[in-house]
């Protein structure tokens, strides 16, 4: 009995520990946000797993521990304030709003002194003199305060230095630290593992799992025989088999105490942030036959990174290299902020003694609240957002313009990408059309399966696991052009694969490029004089050879795949949030959106975010042919939502690229709204036209709408649209607000009716989804500007796709999971302008402050100021400013 | 008629040289025209060099010389089949690397210097095509090398680039130590450097030649070859020349890359004089074809799978000089290296590609046996077709046994062509086993008068090699789709694991 008890609390110790370890990994595992492959693009906050914390403190995490840029260099905002681009009233602003943020008093009393705070966070501001010029020029002060501080234990004596890995710390002769080691080993093992079909030679033994099928290759490895003289076999043998029990083996071999875990593993996931972070969205997705058939977790690759060091420290022979940080970089800053206090009120160093604890403390309090680079951001956004309320306002006491006291020709619905911003307003612009705003899916998240596919899309928002199957169903086709496409369609695969095959094997490579090489003389050719000719021929030929078959949604013809109910829910979810429930033109639109670009890793992150990073006109089609029921229609008029039965809902596709327009059910259109729709559809390419012409003026070397066209066949174009470039608002509130305004395609639009959602049951949806997805967008651009080497992926001149999942630079690399540099700069120039996102609500205070109050999520990223809030007041015309601490601050637009 | 071939070759050299010396300009002060010029330079040497191309068929090689000492031509012109023909393929291919560079690289920094580097490496490369004598090649061959150098560490900011150059400098000081003192034995030997006198020489009276200094003299000049063409063991350089911008990794590896084969080719009747070097030549052609083909199946990153899909094909041009298909060996480099920079340009498609063709997949995918009856259908045709080129009135040569690979090839798109009804399948395959018969029979005819003739070997050997090949093939395909024995896997695993990490760490 009693061996019993104790066998069985060492299990349960055991257990403990194994819990212990996987939140440490959890908590570890903070320092990235999971990433979503290349070919579903979504955008996200490369810094999301810190929401938590504040955004400067996040800011500081990435830096501590990854070695990552949160803000702009000080000297490119000097740049701006030259520039006007940052003005003196900016940085008043954003310095009183620091102070009553962080309730300092506004003057601190020095003996017979007054200082004001802000004066000095304004002269801080402009100081150039670096802390460790001060240090040299104005050494006896400086060791004055740094030992009264030291005194009265103000200085942190670790302040924030992290944790840094054995590995890091440990040097080859050839100067390289065993990190760097170990991250070659494990790129490899990486990119080997989670490849979606590149290599010919796959992994053998991935239906193991990777620290299974790791462990039954790694002794085979001689690569690092350089640096571990024994072979490596037995050791990877003798490691346990379950890979958490590895994982504390390892740990405890290291010496790494239980407390330190999650730090030093924190560190670990930090030296290849990107393939960590493909690994964790694999881990969030264990749903997907990927992760079932070939599972990887972060707990193995923790595993086997710990493995190598442990391997390499124990092989010894290499230098460990001491630190030369003396004191804290942090400290220093405080220290010189307080030597520019001392100087300003000529203290001399001996006199300082004589500053009472109080003082001193009330001086720390002051210069710890101080950051410079948060300043100057502030700075610059509020100069952007003071603008653009400025005008938001005046744009109200203006004399109305068009208002639709009668209902307008055609109402079109829009997703809230920026880019459909433009647009809208040059189609309001040419009659009585009315604009709406919503999420590119239209209410129906899906599953989408193409005519002849056997693969289901997931298009959708993010936040959504869709489990609706929506297939393509032919519709009015023959039985004969149903055949001759999937004929077709066959003969495609089998192409493919054959030429898969002959490239790949080991003896076929050869003879097959000399019997079909030279004919890649004519797209060679083609693809560079003539993109846009070569891909026009390319699918017309294509068109006649096997013409595309007619579908539409499956679930029309057969409501058991989806009930008549479900599938009004869904668009009466949408009608209602845009507050389209009335006066419902004879003609409705639902615009989806899709990029058209060549030769572009990054395609998907051109498409519709909503839409799962897919193009949009599948899911506008859908939704329009939903509403297009009369079954559907009588649901929801029993929701007493009437839509007239002359009213047609249109599908329409706006390629972003070129600023074409397709309409997906133009057949449909009843006759009788025929010149109508000929009207509209003038006027669509009238108002594509106009955003087009708008947009070329800042892609260099494009002027006419066909230069765009040329471009978005081009393999050689690098940047063939801006993309969501330059995003930095979200308006979310009536549209006849905004209509008099040019936003510049920089605002996320989303239309949202305060007077018929009295219980914020609409406005909770559009901030529990849109604006969490808005904010994603918002900081994979603002972090990809602001770092684009850390954050981004640098130039795509040097992309090499890898694994079919995402880029490494050069010839290996950490996955690179941000934006190009070619999205964001124009050369060696900021093009984005690296802002928060200001989240504009036309709501009552009371309704935004009771949803935030309900989710976590957004306490975290409007207390955080991951986003800035702002209520608007339609009837007084007056903004509020919701702060750090919840309250609500009418927000000063008088100057 | 020789005039008009002479201004048609100064205007192959001519028109890169003002252009190189001028695009700088165009680029800073009329950057919208600069695609134009491009192509109005290009376009126009690319016409001169077709209608020389015209001229060189019709009206046999043209060789002169500008400068020159008594015995030896110093700088001067050959234009003949092998040469004009490869100026195509380095026109067409740098004109579209410039194009494609205006457009992707406009906005880089250094943009200037890079493209002037382009330009001036284009018109080194076109000046060794056209070199009528070994010293002006060696001198070109030598610049060209220095060149690419500093287009590899475009990126000067990134130490991985500048290892990179450094590690293509290493190599290139060895090719360039080998080939200058493959010039000084050349002298010694001939007396000369021009390069037709010598080739007569070797074709005319190789009993004249002392076979130990000239077997030397190939093998460094082999040497040479072997760093620019990237074959074992003087390949490091090229994995890493991904460090440099997509374009210029086209350009290397549709132009430039294939200088070492061009040298093989050029004074082929030397190396056929010299037998051991082609023996030399075939051994390290096959193994770095093998070598590099099998690292390329395990890569799973775009670049890095062509980077060794290039070092394959190289090696099988090597081996294709050194049986003596010096004929096949220009269509290899220009199918290639069309091949090749069509794929590098294009390499970021991958992701769209593959959205596209996740739709193309069948539900039930077929997964039915091997038809092992049509492999051995296929086989047995093979055997009988060997028979064909005799048939057909070609001699049965070294370029035969080439002749296995494409059948080899064949073999391996049974599966692929399953479908296919018997009849379809077996006319199909005999009719593409003929069409490529006759269609490198009339290459090598082509080239027949500028490359030296193929060497003679036993038809009986031969017939064994290619024997030999096909079975293999067809075993290992048959092999593929069977059980295997635990040591089999095991020994596979380990080239798996090996290769993979060769690939992965660039070497």
């Amino acid at each position: 009995m009693e061996t019993l008890l104790v066998k069985g609390d060492v299990t349960e110790e055991a257990n403990n520990l194994h819990d212990y370890l996987q939140q440490a990994i959890v908590e570890a595992s903070k320092i990235i946000t999971p990433y979503w492959p290349i070919s579903t693009f979504i955008a996200s906050n490369g810094l999301g797993g810190l929401e938590h914390k504040a955004f400067a403190e996040a800011m500081k995490d990435g830096q501590d521990w990854r070695g990552t840029q949160g803000f702009l260099p000080l000297a490119t905002y000097h740049d701006f304030f030259e520039q006007g681009r940052i003005t003196e009233t900016d940085l008043k602003t954003a310095i009183t709003n620091t102070v009553r943020d962080a309730n300092l008093s506004r003057t601190v009393e020095i003996g017979d002194k007054l200082i004001a705070i802000e004066q000095l966070y304004h002269n801080w501001l402009h100081s150039s003199e670096t802390p460790a010029q001060l240090w040299q020029n104005k050494t006896s002060i400086w060791q004055a305060v740094e030992q009264r501080l030291k005194a009265l234990e103000l200085l942190d004596d670790n302040t924030a230095t992290p944790v840094k890995t054995i590995g890091e710390k440990t040097v080859t002769k050839h100067g390289q630290t065993l990190t760097e080691v170990i991250n070659n080993s494990m790129i490899t093992w990486c990119a080997a593992f989670l490849d979606e079909g590149q290599a010919a030679w796959a992994m053998p033994g991935r239906e193991n799992g990777f620290y299974q099928c790791w462990k039954a290759l790694a002794g085979l490895d001689n690569s690092l025989k350089a640096y571990i003289k024994q072979p490596l076999a037995k050791r990877v043998q003798a490691l346990p088999k379950e890979t958490g029990e590895a994982l504390i083996y390892l740990l405890q071999q290291l010496g790494i105490s239980e407390e330190a875990w999650t730090g030093y593993l924190t560190r670990h996931i930090a030296q290849l942030p990107g393939w960590a972070s493909i690994i964790q969205w694999r881990e969030n997705h264990f749903e997907l036959p990927l992760q079932q058939a070939q599972p990887i977790t972060l707990n193995e690759y923790l595993t086997v990174r710990l493995f190598y060091e442990v391997a390499l420290v124990e092989a010894g022979g290499f230098k460990v290299q001491t630190s030369i940080e003396e004191i804290a970089p942090a400290n220093n800053e405080f220290i010189a902020r307080l030597v520019l206090i001392v100087e300003a009120l000529k203290l001399k160093p001996a006199n300082l003694k004589t500053l009472s604890p109080d003082t001193m403390y009330t001086l720390a309090r002051v210069a710890q609240h101080f950051n410079p680079q948060l300043l100057w951001q502030e700075a610059y956004e509020h100069h952007y957002r003071f603008q653009l309320l400025s005008e938001f306002s005046t744009a109200q006491s203006e004399p109305s313009g068009p208002t639709f006291a009668r209902i307008p020709v055609v109402q079109a619905v829009f997703c809230i990408d920026v880019r459909s911003e433009g647009f809208r307003r040059h189609l309001e612009k040419l009659g009585a059309y009315e604009t709406f705003g919503f999420a590119g899916f239209f209410g129906v998240p899906m599953l989408y399966r193409p005519f002849g596919s056997s693969i289901n899309m997931v298009v959708g928002p993010a936040l959504i696991k869709p489990t609706q199957v929506i297939r393509e169903a032919p519709k009015g086709a023959s039985p004969e052009a149903i055949e001759r496409r999937l004929n077709y369609n066959n003969w495609k695969y089998h192409r493919g694969e054959l030429f898969h095959n002959l490239r790949e094997n080991l003896l076929t490579p050869f003879a097959f490029v000399e019997m079909v090489g030279w004919l890649s003389f004519f797209p060679l050719i083609g693809k560079t004089l003539l993109p846009s000719k070569w891909r026009k021929l390319h699918k017309s030929f294509k068109q006649k050879l096997t013409p595309m078959v007619p579908t539409e949604p499956s679930i029309i013809a057969n409501a058991e795949e989806m009930s008549v109910e479900a599938q009004a829910g869904a668009v009466a979810g949408m009608l209602k949030a845009i507050g389209l429930t009335k006066n419902f033109a004879r003609l409705v639109l639902l615009c989806g959106h899709g990029s058209e670009t060549e030769n572009n890793p990054y395609a998907s992150s051109l498409d519709c975010g909503a839409c799962g990073g897919n193009r949009g006109g599948n899911s506008a089609y859908i939704a329009a042919s939903i509403l297009n029921q009369k079954a559907v229609r009588a649901v929801l008029a029993r929701q007493s939502l009437a839509i007239p039965d002359e009213t047609f809902f249109v599908a329409g596709e706006h390629n972003t690229t070129t600023d074409g327009i397709s309409f997906l059910n133009e057949e449909q259109v009843p006759s009788s709204h025929h010149s109508e729709f000929v009207q509209f559809k003038r006027d669509m390419t009238l108002a594509g036209t106009g955003n087009a012409l708008d947009r070329a003026k800042k892609l260099f070397g494009a002027k006419t709408r066909a230069d765009l066209e040329q471009r978005a066949a081009d393999w050689a174009q690098v940047r063939p649209e801006w993309g969501l470039v330059r995003n930095a608002a979200f308006i979310c509130g009536r549209r006849s607000l905004t209509t008099k305004l040019n936003l510049d395609n920089r605002v996320f639009l989303h239309s949202y009716d305060p007077d018929q959602d009295g219980d914020g049951a609409i406005l909770e949806g559009i901030m529990t989804a849109p604006v969490v997805v808005a904010e994603w967008i918002n900081m994979q651009y603002y972090l990809s500007t602001v770092d684009n080497y850390k954050f981004g992926s640098g130039t795509k001149l040097l992309h090499t796709v890898v694994s079919q999942i995402g880029v490494m630079q050069g010839r290996k690399s950490d996955l690179l999971i941000g934006l190009p540099r070619q999205s964001v700069m124009m050369g060696d120039e900021l093009f984005h302008e690296p802002m928060r996102l200001s989240l504009i609500i036309e709501a009552p205070i009371i309704r935004i402050s009771q949803i935030i109050g309900k989710h976590e999520k957004l306490q975290h990223l409007t207390h955080n100021k991951w986003i800035n809030l702002l209520a608007y007041d339609a009837r007084v015309n007056v903004f509020y400013e919701y702060t750090s601490n919840g309250e609500w601050v009418k927000f000063g637009l008088a100057t | 008629m020789d005039w008009l071939v002479y201004l048609l070759i100064a205007g192959i050299v001519v028109l890169p040289l003002i252009f190189m010396m001028t695009s700088a300009a165009f680029a800073n002060f009329w950057p919208h025209n600069l695609s134009t010029y491009t192509l109005v330079a290009f376009g126009g040497a690319w016409l001169a060099a077709l209608v020389t191309l015209g001229q060189v068929i019709f009206n046999g090689p043209f060789n002169f010389t500008l400068v020159s000492l008594p015995q030896t031509p110093l700088f001067g012109f050959l234009a003949d089949r092998v040469s004009v023909i490869l100026l195509l393929l380095v026109i067409t291919v740098s004109g579209i690397v410039h194009l494609y560079s205006i457009r992707a690289m406009q906005e880089e920094r250094h943009f200037s210097r890079y493209f002037t580097l382009l330009t001036m490496v284009t018109l080194e490369v076109l000046l060794v095509v056209l070199a009528n004598n070994l010293l002006m090649l060696g001198i070109f061959w030598i610049l060209k090398g220095f060149t690419l150098t500093f287009l590899l560490a475009h990126y000067q900011n990134r130490p991985a680039s500048w290892q990179a150059a450094f590690k293509k400098l290493r190599a290139d000081l060895v090719g360039a130590t080998s080939f200058s003192v493959a010039l000084f034995m050349t002298w010694n030997l001939f007396g000369t450097f021009d390069i037709h006198t010598i080739n007569t020489i070797a074709t005319e009276k190789p009993q004249t030649l002392p076979i130990e200094q000239t077997t030397l003299l190939t093998v460094l000049l082999l040497l040479a070859a072997m760093v620019k063409s990237a074959q074992f063991p003087l390949h490091g350089w090229l994995p890493q020349s991904v460090e440099a911008p997509t374009p210029v990794s086209a350009l290397m590896h549709a132009g430039l890359i294939n200088a070492g084969g061009f040298l093989l080719i050029r004074l082929s009747p030397l190396f056929v004089a010299t037998p051991l070097t082609l023996v030399l030549a075939v051994v390290i052609g096959g193994f770095t074809a093998i070598y590099a083909t099998t690292i390329m199946r395990t890569r799973s990153d775009v670049k890095g799978m062509l980077v060794y899909s290039t070092m394959g094909q190289m090696g099988f041009m090597l081996l294709e000089c050194g049986l003596g298909a010096f004929g096949l060996a220009m269509l290899h480099i220009v199918a290639h290296g069309l091949y090749k920079a069509t794929l590098f340009l294009g390499a970021g498609n991958i992701i769209q590609q593959k959205a596209l063709d996740q739709h193309l997949i069948p539900a039930h995918k077929n997964t039915s046996q091997l038809p092992v009856i049509r492999v051995i259908g296929v086989v047995v045709l093979a055997l009988l077709l060997l028979a064909l080129p005799p048939a057909l009135g070609f001699s049965v040569n070294s370029s035969t046994i080439l002749l296995a690979f494409a059948w080899i090839t064949l073999i391996y798109s049974v599966p692929a062509l399953k479908k296919l009804s018997p009849i379809k399948f077996f006319a199909g395959i005999s009719g593409l086993i003929v069409l490529y018969v006759i269609g490198i029979h009339t290459i090598e005819g082509f080239f027949k008068q500028a490359v030296a003739a193929n060497p003679a070997l036993d038809a009986a050997l031969v017939y064994a090699i290619c024997g030999i090949l096909i079975l293999i093939g067809t075993v290992a395909i048959v092999f593929q789709s069977s059980h295997k024995p635990v040591w089999i896997n095991k020994f596979f695993t380990t080239i798996y694991v090996r290769t993979l990490f060769i690939g992965y760490n660039g070497k």
